[in-house]
């Protein structure tokens, strides 16, 4: 575990128990200016959280000492790391669970490198971004938190106060995955059912008839099939 | 009865004898009786018969025969008249009576033969074991007046394979047949085994085992004649005839599926050698140059990586599609089902294409008001892609899309149409078989796989998927799904 503090650079922890794994991801976040430190089990991964401190962790579910959704409760427990589960597992049960608990995004493998760097950049501006910055901007979408304003190519859009809350929460979570229990819990407070799922589609199909260009190829809202929506965040 | 009959006979025929006994001989009005003993032995059998000779002969010597209304006979020669009288009468009847007998025999042998004759023909008609079954009940209930019912050996258990349930309900019959099973031999009513039993048992044996137990209760109580019990044997022997040709035919079909299987098996291999070995070789025979030429110029090393990572994503795109194949034949697709919108399901197979489709311009036409669709989000986007991706691989010149979607009757169909090469008239119904590859001048790259997968989610959707041409060139898939 390399110890040596680089302050000025982005430090990040890879979990993995495949050597091939770490060793890529190793090079390449390297070679991109990124102090990479790794883990091979979840033991060294929740250890590594309080000695090495990264910004950010790659996790495995797939690992040999315990289930990687354990290892995310651990780290849950004491830590807000923004974490990006990489995993083989590509059933929805699976994506939602680790959302559920916490993991900020979720890629399947085999991946590109180039899905992984705009998932981490979108993770990190988010949790990088000052708490007092309530402008959020995405190409032409405008929002601007303080004012409650919602602009597209510098024109106002009205929206419902249910639509804004969404549209805030996503803004907040921006580039991160929101799984339906997630929004239906945080702008109702409720728990899901097929009366709030109904509810939650019309919403976001409402929401991107004002802000999305062409309804029918969204470019803000991006529906994560099965699991729920992510907000673009460039 | 009958002998009734033949005396009433006698009388009438005694009536006319004696208004015309002074117009005719004697000897002619014998033979009037002569006839009524073979009319007798004809109509009535051979008591009667017998009855009537002797009755005519007492009759004619009593009242035609001088001195009348005595048995004593004047003229001795008379006696011959008598003898032969009798002896005719005798004979006759008893020849009739063969004849009759024959005749008899000849009709139930011919009411035999068709009945056998008939459920022959049934069996040979008679596709599927259980239908065989109640055919063949249904012909020994007809031709022997009964109930039947077939019963097959279960854990050292008789059980009623089919027929009537209740056909044996008794302690009694319940060892009657265990006893012609284990004996192989008829038992119950009227044998020698169990004969308290209400029930006939008969085993059916096939050629190397016992297959079974017919058991029938006749309807009426009277012993079946020496043929009946013959016919039903046959009957025994056509059922185990019969089931062993089912038998055969299933193991038949049996055979037959594994061969197609095991042909499949091969293309299968085949097509996967071919599909795996070729990125493979390009990834590693790239690699390895740019590992082994240290000289390389930035250029070529470029090249040469590009060249290993499309390979990889192709070869990624494979084991997929083998992934999800497997699924669907092995029948794991596990259905998520969720009410969806259709723009989005669409909306975002598009935006997960958006690499491939870069070139294309897209046109998408959903009404406002379609009603959401009950699916498995991640599945039908799968399906969506797969179609979009083909129809980005068999376009040349027009780069063009359209995916639409609207409401026929119970279904929400979503049809994507390109401008590409199209399909061959007879191979549209094909596209959807495994490993089905359009024979074209030019290679395109695919696994056979992609639309077969398709046909396997959009089916274990209840839903229904086609492939159309396009008028103006082009091809149309047509995805129906339910509401």
């Amino acid at each position: 575990m390399p110890q040596t503090k680089t302050q000025n650079t982005i430090r990040a922890l890879i979990v993995d128990d495949e050597k091939s794994i770490r060793k890529f991801l190793s090079v390449s976040l390297s070679s991109r200016g990124y102090t990479v430190s790794e883990a091979v089990n979840g033991k060294q991964a929740i250890e590594a959280i309080s000695l090495f401190r990264p910004d950010f962790v790659i996790l495995d579910l797939g690992l040999p000492d315990m289930d990687g959704n354990k290892v995310l409760e651990e780290i849950r427990n004491h830590s807000n790391v923004p974490i990006i589960i990489l995993s083989v597992r590509d059933r929805q049960e699976d994506k939602i669970k680790a959302l559920d608990k916490g993991a900020d995004d979720y890629l399947t493998k085999p991946f590109g490198i180039e899905e992984l760097y705009s998932r981490l950049k979108a993770v990190l501006r988010r949790t990088l971004r000052i708490e007092d910055e309530p402008v959020f901007k995405s190409g032409k979408l405008y929002v601007d938190l303080a004012k409650r304003t919602v602009k597209i190519c510098a024109r106002n859009i009205e929206l419902t106060p249910t639509e804004y809350d969404i549209l805030k929460l996503m803004v907040m979570n921006a580039g991160r995955v929101m799984t339906h229990r997630q929004l239906i819990k945080q702008v109702w407070n409720k728990n899901p059912d097929e009366y709030m799922d109904h509810l939650l589609r019309v919403t976001i199909s409402n929401l991107r008839s004002k802000i999305e260009p062409d309804s029918s190829k969204p470019e803000f809202i991006i529906t994560e099939p099965a699991v729920g929506y992510r907000l673009q965040n460039e | 009865m009958n002998y009734l009959k033949s005396i009433i006979l006698l009388i009438i025929v005694s009536f006319f004898g004696s208004i015309l006994q002074h117009t005719i001989a004697h000897t002619n009005l014998a033979m009037l009786y002569i006839l009524v003993v073979v009319i007798t032995s004809i109509l009535w059998g051979k008591g009667p018969s017998l009855v009537a000779a002797i009755l005519s002969v007492l009759i004619f010597d009593f009242f035609f025969v001088p001195p009348h209304f005595s048995l004593t006979v004047a003229d001795t020669e008379y006696l011959i008249t008598f003898g032969t009288l009798f002896i005719v009468g005798t004979v006759i009847s008893s020849l009739t009576l063969k004849a009759r007998k024959q005749a008899e025999t000849a009709k139930n042998r011919e009411a035999h033969t068709r009945a056998l004759y008939n459920m022959s023909k049934d069996i040979v008609q008679t596709i599927g074991q259980e239908t065989l079954f109640k055919m063949v009940i249904n012909h020994v209930n007809k031709t022997f007046d009964a109930e039947t019912a077939i019963f097959v050996n279960n854990n050292d258990k008789m059980i009623v394979k089919s027929g009537p349930h209740d056909i044996m309900n008794t302690e009694t019959d319940a060892s009657a047949l265990m006893e012609s099973f284990k004996n192989g031999k008829p038992a119950g009513w009227n044998t020698n085994l169990v004969p308290e039993a209400n029930v006939y048992y008969l085993p059916i044996h096939t050629t190397n085992n016992m297959f079974g137990v017919l058991g029938v209760k006749f309807n009426k109580k009277k012993s079946p004649t020496h043929e009946q019990y013959r016919l039903l044997e046959t009957f025994a022997n056509q059922i185990a005839l019969a089931f062993e040709r089912n038998k055969l035919a299933d193991a038949e079909q049996q055979a037959n599926s594994l061969r197609e299987r095991e042909k499949l098996h091969t293309v299968f291999l085949n097509s996967i050698s071919h599909d795996m070995k070729t990125p493979l070789a390009a990834i590693s025979g790239s690699l390895s140059s740019i590992l082994n030429d240290t000289n390389m110029d930035e250029t070529s090393k470029k090249i040469l990586l590009e060249t290993a990572y499309e390979e990889s994503t192709r070869m990624n795109h494979l084991v997929g599609d083998l992934l999800d194949m497997a699924r669907v034949e092995a029948g794991a697709l596990q259905i998520n089902k969720n009410y969806a919108e259709v723009k989005d399901l669409i909306g975002s197979s598009l935006k997960q294409m958006e690499k491939t489709l870069k070139d294309f311009t897209i046109f998408v036409k959903i009404p406002y008001d379609l009603p959401e669709i009950s699916v498995d989000f991640i599945l039908m986007t799968k399906v969506l892609k797969n179609i979009l991706d083909n129809a980005v691989k068999h376009s040349q010149n027009i780069k063009e899309i359209i995916v639409s979607a609207y409401l026929t009757g119970n279904c929400i169909d979503i049809s994507i149409a390109d401008r590409g090469i199209g399909i061959p008239t007879d191979d549209l119904e094909h596209v959807f078989n495994k490993f089905y590859r359009v024979k074209r001048p030019t290679n395109y790259d695919g696994t056979g796989l992609g639309l077969s997968v398709c046909k396997g989610i959009v089916e274990a959707h209840k839903g229904k998927i086609r492939a159309e041409n396009f008028d103006n060139g082009g091809t149309i898939i047509i995805i129906s799904m339910p509401l």
